[in-house]
């Protein structure tokens, strides 16, 4: 699309090496060479991410803990710190929009960057990834690892092919070399179903899928697929790099060890994570205006349900509100506890742009100043150095 | 149950009554019309438990009896009959035979016992002016809110006194108000009430052929609310309150008032607002300065600028407001003219040279016996 057809793109893909055991073993660096999980070691939980050593145990991101447990008796469990990993990326994700505007963040931890007409080829791309790289590491003490290519996904697939601490050039040429002998699997749009007729029909690797005529491929996975598929073999991807300032929602969950039955026990639930959100959009200066809730059973019954407020927020009190008469009103359990609570937020736009009211709600102005208040305390002595009484563990 | 109706008398009173009923109501049943045929016509009710409405209709009777049929469809049936008679027979099974000319239909009814009953209110009405009532209606329900979960703003509300009727709506965010003076016969005291939105419609459309003598008779009793007009009986059931406390925001004086030309700022406000995104509210940018009122838009999208020459001297002023409550409003004023006014901000009070939070007013120049106010409240400029 647009430019790509009369000058070559350069798309940067930055990703952050294991990220949140990095952060972690940087904070603590007792942990340094240590094999590092983050996540919950409980019966429960999954692994958020992991340190090199770890994976070296064979453990891997969103793994069941006691499989994890099993493969690295010896891993140190560490509970993830969201509220840190988010700063460190806002900081990151700040360096890169110096480069260049068009910055399309993928997760807390990925970005790429179009640097197309800001350097002449895919070298100069190279020297501003490898710049990007020395700031992280002076302002963050953490490696990235960086792709460079005419787009996103050969960028993403470069990123990958060196880590930790790797910068790879990947030009169109490379793609018979490094891409074709990769099995199919790598590519975008293969998951498990694509992936086994794929298989099935003698298509391992993606030289495979380049060679075989379009016909053949279509009859394993139907036309729009095998299109898409070849596209991506023969290294060709137009999609554009999408700057998106803002996130697009806003959400914080939480799966509980044991299933949540109490009604007391679940309305806190539902206060903490809406603080928790609430507290996420007033750093970002943003009000939602849909707020959603998710939840699952011990059964994995998965419930979602959203409401637009009338106006838009950035207030726990209100997102809470919402999200409690969500859960009254419009799901039953069936007297099934809760494994999993979530509240989200999404319609944001920047704080202080909806429609003040004629006739202010008196609690909300409360509710306001004092999100002020305890968000100065918070930014001075940390997330949890003020909480509500209601949210205190009972004894 | 037997009757003949002509077609045209028929969609009318379909037509008037139909709108009561909610596309998603609640109780199956309450998607039916409630048909009873008398010596003296056919009488239809519709109901959706909080607003019930019942009309007459001439027919030749020929069995009395009772039914309810889905009002969607008999509507439907009934504007495809050819311009003539129809007959209605009820079969067995609560099945009623429609036969027009040559075409035949047969709609599955369901008995009338289950239809709720009309709230029967035998208190003493006060009589309106139907044509005056009516302008009110039309000039005041549009700021009713769409979507407020507050129940109390579902609504206007109408004050009868003694010395006149005033009408007042809001959403929060805008508030129309139209008072006029004139004498009524009421109980000193005088009558205040929340009436529905739904409500409401249903008296504009009650009245739409209203000459200068009609009527509306209005009463309530206990948390009903009445109304008859044109052979119509409406009663719904009253909001609760409380109404927010409007008069503390209605400006008591505004230190600029502007009159502009109605059309010239609807057009410019409609274009303007091209440029706005839903994204970002519609905040269209007004400057006022000496003899032009500017309005201009900025999006990702790119901008949009207005300008229209207008009496004023004064210091140069700045506010947002939402393009479509002004749309609203000028789209219903009537007249030619409408005066901005705005009360901004004076020197230390705040930043100089916007309206900070006080809201501003629209209204039409004061003629007659008529006040007829609009309340916006200003959106951040970002």
């Amino acid at each position: 699309m647009m430019a790509s057809q009369h000058q070559p793109r350069v798309i940067l893909h930055l990703d952050m090496d294991a990220f949140f055991a990095a952060v972690e073993v940087r904070d603590n660096p007792d942990l340094a060479g240590k094999p590092v999980i983050i996540g919950h070691p409980g019966p429960r939980g999954v692994v958020a991410t992991c340190s090199y050593e770890a994976r070296k145990f064979g453990v891997r991101s969103a793994m069941p803990s006691t499989t994890a447990q099993r493969l690295c008796p010896d891993g140190i469990w560490v509970r993830g710190r969201m509220d840190r990993y988010s700063e460190v990326s806002r900081k990151i994700r700040e360096r890169m929009r110096e480069c260049t505007p068009l910055v399309e963040p993928l997760s807390i931890d990925e970005a790429f960057l179009d640097l197309t007409g800001i350097v002449k080829d895919l070298e100069g791309g190279a020297g501003i990834g490898r710049r990007l790289k020395e700031m992280i590491v002076r302002d963050h003490d953490l490696t990235s690892s960086v792709g460079i290519s005419p787009n996103k996904f050969l960028a993403k697939i470069a990123s990958d092919l060196e880590k930790p601490d790797g910068l790879v050039l990947f030009p169109l040429e490379a793609v018979k070399t490094r891409l074709w002998p990769m099995p199919v699997e790598r590519l975008w749009g293969v998951g498990p179903k694509t992936g086994e007729r794929l298989l099935a029909g003698g298509v391992h690797r993606i030289e495979h899928l380049a060679a075989r005529p379009e016909s053949a491929i279509a009859s394993l996975v139907g036309m729009r697929a095998a299109r898409h598929l070849q596209a991506l073999a023969r290294g060709e991807d137009d999609r554009p790099v999408v700057p998106s300032r803002e996130a697009k929602s806003i959400s914080s969950e939480r799966t509980y060890e044991t299933d949540l039955t109490d009604p007391d026990d679940i309305d806190r639930a539902f206060l903490a994570r809406s603080e928790h959100v609430a507290r996420e959009l007033r750093k970002d200066h943003l009000d939602a205006r849909t707020v959603h809730i998710k939840i699952r059973t011990g059964d994995f019954t998965t419930w979602t349900r959203a409401t637009t407020l009338a106006e838009p927020t950035c207030l726990a009190e209100v997102i809470v509100k919402a999200a409690r008469e969500m859960y009254l009103a419009r799901i039953d359990l069936h007297g099934k506890g809760i494994r999993l609570l979530g509240v989200g937020t999404s319609h944001l736009a920047p704080a202080g742009s909806g429609q003040p009211s004629l006739f202010p709600d008196p609690l909300e102005e409360r509710a306001r100043k004092l999100a002020r208040a305890t968000d100065e305390v918070r930014d001075r002595m940390g997330e949890k150095s003020v909480t509500r009484a209601r949210l205190l563990k009972k004894k | 149950m037997e009757f003949v109706i002509r077609k045209n008398d028929l969609v009318h009173e379909l037509q008037t009554i139909a709108g009561v009923v909610e596309k998603r109501a609640t109780l199956p049943i309450l998607s039916n019309l409630f048909l009873e045929a008398k010596e003296d016509g056919l009488h239809i009710r519709a109901s959706d438990l909080e607003v019930n409405i019942r009309g007459a209709v001439k027919a030749t009777v020929v069995q009395n009896g009772t039914i309810t049929l889905p009002a969607a469809k008999l509507l439907e049936i009934s504007r495809s009959l050819p311009d003539a008679e129809v007959q209605f027979k009820l079969r067995d099974n609560n099945q009623m035979a429609i036969s027009c000319e040559r075409s035949r239909f047969k709609l599955a009814g369901q008995l009338a016992d289950d239809f709720p009953d009309f709230p029967e209110l035998g208190s003493v009405p006060v009589s309106l002016p139907g044509k005056v009532l009516r302008s009110m209606v039309e000039r005041v329900s549009f700021a009713i809110t769409m979507e407020d979960p507050r129940y109390s703003l579902n609504g206007a509300l109408l004050k009868v006194e003694s010395s006149g009727i005033c009408l007042v709506a809001t959403d929060g965010h805008r508030l129309a108000y139209c008072h006029q003076e004139m004498k009524l016969d009421v109980p000193k005291a005088g009558v205040q009430v929340i009436v529905p939105r739904k409500a409401l419609a249903e008296v504009l459309k009650l009245s739409a052929d209203f000459g200068d003598d009609d009527k509306v008779e209005f009463g309530m009793k206990g948390n009903h609310v009445f109304f008859r007009l044109a052979g119509h009986e409406l009663v719904s059931t009253i909001p609760e309150g409380p109404f927010p406390s409007y008069e503390n925001v209605m400006p008591e004086a505004c230190a600029i008032s502007v009159p502009v030309p109605t059309a010239d700022l609807l057009s410019a406000v409609r274009r303007v607002a091209l440029m706005a995104s839903d994204r970002y509210g519609k905040a269209v940018r007004f400057a006022l300065s000496s003899g032009k009122l500017e309005l201009s838009y900025e999006s990702d999208m790119g901008n949009a600028q207005e300008s229209l020459p207008v009496e004023y001297d004064g210091e140069s002023v700045e506010i947002g407001f939402n393009a479509r409550y002004f749309q609203d409003f000028l789209n219903v004023v009537g007249t030619d003219n409408v005066l901005l006014e705005l009360d901004p901000v004076k020197s230390g009070e705040g930043p100089s040279g916007t309206a900070g939070d006080k809201p501003g007013q629209l209204r039409p120049e004061p003629s007659g016996n008529t006040d007829y106010r609009y309340i916006v409240m200003p959106m951040h400029l970002l």
